[in-house]
């Protein structure tokens, strides 16, 4: 993950954090198909990122928009905002680094949580664009600094 | 017709040698000097096309309206207002997924993802001759201190700086109007981070000779097919954006609340000159200029985006 740390911004802090593309894997957690039908997703997300708001009341606030290329070459736009609660002092930990948010033994690992929608022309994928999804997401931090993001998500039948 | 944009990109220089600098460390002295406004654009250092062309905003005669065309006030007007001209930015768009279909088909259109993307040598400019404000509070450097940052006045001659990173989310509706929603950073020469943020809506007719705008033709279904065949008339389609920035400021402190943490976070760095960017994050700007597209092709593909960024006023 790449990132550009704008700085204090008015409630927080703006960190724009950008996925590596095509080395970010979207992929069917369960292995199996039984739940969706047949339709789960593997695919590839080819560029995107967050343009988080981490905010002074120890929330971060988060802003993703993603591109996925599936295995079989169809074209996903992803889209959430959500929530991350920072931890106590959660803030302050992030900014100040005394102490620092995670270490390399200990990383702190948070949890997110979204609300995906998805547009695809994709006849195969249709049914995403008509599908309210749940996202919950952990995000490793070490050494105040945000390692990775996996995430979860559910599709509302 | 003009040149396509990436040949005026290579033959663009950044010289800025002649630019009036700001350090960060140092407490800014007062204006020494009226700049004539009129020889610095003429003699401007990099933002000043060398190459003949037209700047942006000049594909349609009743649209182009920049600091450049007027040449000598920098400000631009129209119905309802005027604005201050405030730097220009030129990137190459490239779609994020290359397909041989452009953007997404969805029920409300096209959606459209483009990437800005920084050419070698491409700078963000202010010119000195066109934008300057004194800004800030004229105090002896102890009562400056003593006041805080904002004790401190500077001769503001915008951004200096590059592009760093861009997107645009564009949606193209089957009215035959787009919709933009763009984020771009830029990192400026003394090492900041800028956000902008384009927001709009464009009115494809602008590409179509055969629609001029300010008039009821063409409002149906015509114009999005035009976009869907690639049978455009023009290769550069005028575009007018809000911009909002986001710049690294002061974090909020409560009512005695000691400060020094401020000073030793890791976004010391981006706040240390934050004081400059403030005339940013407190104003309105307006974008105006085109999008080069290749109207032979379906979808028109974008190639490159110019715009000259004004401050609303």
């Amino acid at each position: 993950m790449s990132r550009e740390e704008v700085g204090f911004v008015p409630g927080g802090v703006r960190v724009n954090v950008f996925a590596t593309p095509d080395e970010t894997r979207v992929y069917h957690a369960l292995g199996e198909r039984t739940v969706l039908e047949n339709r789960a997703l593997a695919g590839t997300i080819v560029w995107g990122g967050d343009w988080a708001l981490i905010r002074e009341d120890d929330i971060g606030h988060v802003n993703v928009k993603l591109t996925i290329l599936t295995d079989e070459g169809d074209a996903l736009d992803m889209r959430y905002r959500g929530i991350f609660p920072s931890g106590p002092r959660g803030f302050r930990k992030l900014v100040t680094e005394k102490p620092a948010l995670g270490t390399e033994k200990t990383p702190f690992v948070g949890t997110v949580y979204t609300a995906p929608w998805f547009d695809t022309t994709s006849a195969k994928y249709r049914w995403l664009t008509e599908t309210q999804c749940i996202g919950i997401g952990k995000i490793t931090i070490v050494d105040s600094v945000i390692r990775r993001a996996t995430f979860d998500v559910y599709a509302m039948d | 017709m003009t040149e396509p944009i990436r040949e005026r990109m290579r033959a663009r220089g950044t010289n800025r040698s002649d630019q009036p600098e700001q350090t960060s460390d140092a407490v800014p002295q007062p204006v020494q000097q009226e700049t004539d406004i009129t020889d610095s654009f003429e003699s401007g250092p990099a933002t000043t096309r060398t190459d003949g062309q037209r700047p942006a905003g000049h594909s349609r005669g009743d649209q182009a309206v920049t600091a450049r065309s007027s040449g000598v006030d920098g400000h631009f007007s129209s119905k309802g207002g005027t604005g201050r001209y405030f730097f220009h930015i030129e990137s190459a768009l490239e779609p994020v997924l290359k397909q041989a279909t452009v953007g997404f088909d969805v029920p409300e259109g096209v959606r459209l993802h483009v990437q800005y993307v920084p050419r070698p040598g491409l700078a963000i400019d202010t010119d000195p001759g066109v934008y300057k404000s004194h800004w800030g509070v004229d105090l002896p450097p102890d009562d400056a201190t003593a006041r805080g940052l904002f004790g401190r006045s500077i001769d503001w001659f915008g951004i200096q700086g590059t592009l760093l990173s861009g997107g645009d989310w564009i949606l193209i509706q089957k009215n035959g109007v787009a919709t933009f929603d763009a984020r771009i950073t830029i990192r400026t020469t003394d090492n900041v981070l800028i956000d902008a943020i384009f927001t709009g809506i464009v009115d494809l007719r602008g590409a179509l000779s055969k629609f001029p705008r300010g008039t009821p033709e063409g409002l149906g279904p015509d114009v999005y097919k035009r976009y869907l065949d690639g049978s455009g008339d023009e290769r550069e389609l005028p575009v007018t954006l809000s911009v909002r920035f986001e710049a690294a400021g002061e974090p909020y402190l409560r009512p005695g609340e000691d400060a020094s943490w401020i000073q030793h976070s890791r976004y010391a760095r981006q706040r240390k000159n934050f004081w400059k960017y403030q005339q940013l994050v407190r104003g309105l700007f307006v974008g105006r200029g085109v999008i080069d597209i290749d109207n032979t092709k379906g979808r028109w593909p974008p190639n490159a985006i110019r715009l000259d960024i004004f401050e609303a006023s």
